[in-house]
């Protein structure tokens, strides 16, 4: 039996972000992978430490331009916990609103790269045809496309008027409409079944070992959502975690589109109940703070983990972020042995790895 | 304000591997580690757990010169927080599980990192591939020696570690595309 060593990657068909496995394989069959990271590191942590806290917002929100939301709600939550500042009401519900509608971008645009790389050209342009229209909702919501900078350090920074709230419900019922009309072609399709039953498959035990979060973790049936601890607006909007019991890539498609459904539920909550709610957009920060917080959030890939230190200066003097990606990366090493090299990219994209936000 | 972070617990180097098993073993789950570099060359490493929605972390305290034992004998998933480690603050950690050798955010031909350990360029080289290598029942068969390294002058020359940029042949010595 030869055994070979093959780079996967950096450079792949269906990787959108440079990633590289080092593939150790007996004929077809992977027996050991190790995985390399690395080009696209930015120094983002360290740039953080020669800016104050509010001009760190905007340069962590572009660790990632797909949760941007994510990293921003983040990094404003350990601010706001360093300097033990309370959230308007009305800014947490919007937040969580915004954040969800990143939930729902975020699932379209890798479903629609998971159904390109299995061969489904038609289903990958309707799922970004969709897509376009929750960022034609941002557009109108927030004024930007992708990186919305709407979060600020004790709240957020824009309103959302009672009088668009006609506009967005009716944007999300055509998302609601145009998922039920792919859902023959996707969820339900035969050839998407054949393929990625079974790959790339990941026990309970396994995803509770390595610390895995997210869909990954949910789609093996580990109950773990970060929403469950109630963080922003949580606490009062109706929320159980979408779980799967495969473990494999199908597993994992079936959570994340799921969770497209729960997350238009859920924005429509918001909505409910910031209708006709009044109060203010923020809370005032100090601009010095001292001490050390922590704050997570369930960005679309999994739990987004800030760490805070902070000397009493204008500025941090560490913040430590860990993304989703950065803890399922190690699944690979887990899942890809004993997969046919066929099986591999599938595999690896069952992970939504993202690693510009892995590498910072 | 808040001062350090509760529901922490101070350990001793040392004793940091049996804390972690410790917290494993009543089902907490690794987040991460965070390490700060502090003027000096000393270090604050904190692990961060979770459990349900409650966290803990452990604290460890490092003077100049001291190092922090890897915890990926409990925690398997830790391999690439402790590679980051060492990389980022130049924090030393022994007993890794997989060592990336400081180039886990440097390809080759890259520079050194400032608190990058020392590393010759051939043994970055075995650390990144750039083609398929055959392994012989005695290991990896490295291709033509030094064909992994690019020349460290010259030019021409990529700065990937993928050889000489020409449009006549493979670079010298590659094997197996």
């Amino acid at each position: 039996m030869a055994v070979t060593v093959v780079p996967f990657g950096p450079q792949h068909p269906v990787l959108a972000e440079p990633i590289q496995l080092e593939l150790t394989l007996a004929d077809e069959r992977v027996v050991g992978v190790v995985p390399g990271i690395g080009y696209v590191h930015r120094g983002i942590e360290a740039e953080t430490e020669r800016r104050t806290f509010a001009e760190d917002l905007p340069l962590l929100e572009r660790v990632c331009g797909i949760c941007s939301v994510a990293h921003a709600v983040a990094y404003a939550q350990a601010v706001e916990n360093l300097a033990e500042v309370e959230v308007p009401r009305r800014a947490r519900l919007l937040r969580a609103f915004w954040f969800e509608l990143t939930r729902l971008h975020s699932h379209l645009l890798w479903l629609g790269l998971a159904c390109d790389a299995i061969g489904l050209e038609a289903q990958f342009q309707s799922c970004w045809r969709i897509r376009e229209i929750v960022l034609d909702l941002f557009t109108a919501t927030a004024g930007n496309r992708v990186i919305i900078g709407v979060t600020a350090l004790g709240g957020v920074r824009r309103d959302l008027p009672d009088h668009l709230q006609p506009y967005v419900r009716d944007g999300l019922a055509e998302v609601e409409r145009q998922l039920a009309a792919l859902a023959p072609f996707v969820i339900d399709n035969e050839a998407v079944l054949r393929r990625l039953a079974g790959v790339g498959y990941l026990s309970p035990e396994d995803a509770v070992e390595l610390a895995l979060v997210g869909p990954t973790a949910r789609a093996s049936g580990v109950r773990f959502d970060v929403r469950l601890s109630a963080y922003g607006a949580y606490d009062e909007l109706p929320f159980e975690p979408i779980l799967a019991q495969g473990g494999d890539a199908l597993a994992r498609v079936v959570v994340r589109w799921h969770e497209m459904s729960q997350s238009i539920a859920l924005c429509r909550e918001a909505l409910d109940r910031v209708h006709g709610l009044r109060g203010p957009l923020a809370a005032r920060v100090p601009t010095r703070l001292r001490g050390e917080a922590v704050s997570r959030v369930e960005a679309p890939r999994g739990e987004l983990f800030y760490y805070l230190l902070a000397d009493g200066e204008t500025h941090p003097t560490r913040v430590r972020v860990r993304t989703p990606t950065f803890a399922n990366l190690p699944a690979v090493m887990r899942m890809l042995p004993g997969t046919d090299m066929s099986g591999v990219p599938v595999a690896l994209l069952s992970i939504d790895p993202c690693l510009s936000c892995t590498e910072r | 304000m808040s001062a350090m972070l509760p529901d922490t617990e101070r350990v001793p180097g040392s004793g940091l591997v049996g804390a972690v098993a410790r917290l494993h073993e009543e089902g907490w789950r690794l987040i991460t580690a965070s390490c700060v570099r502090r003027v000096g060359d000393t270090f604050t490493v904190l692990y961060h757990f979770e459990k349900g929605e409650a966290l803990r972390h452990l604290r460890v305290e490092l003077g100049p010169g001291e190092a922090v034992p890897s915890i990926a004998g409990v925690h398997a998933s830790a391999f690439l927080v402790e590679n980051e480690m060492i990389e980022l603050q130049g924090l030393r950690v022994t007993d890794l599980a997989i060592d990336y050798g400081g180039r886990l955010y440097r390809d080759i031909g890259e520079p050194e990192g400032a608190f990058a350990p020392a590393i010759l360029l051939e043994q970055a080289a075995d650390l990144r591939l750039d083609a398929c290598v055959p392994i012989t029942p005695n290991g990896r068969e490295m291709r033509a020696p030094g064909s992994r390294v690019p020349p460290a002058e010259g030019a021409g020359v990529s700065g990937n570690g993928h050889g000489p940029a020409t449009h006549d042949g493979p670079a010298p010595g590659k094997v197996g595309r």
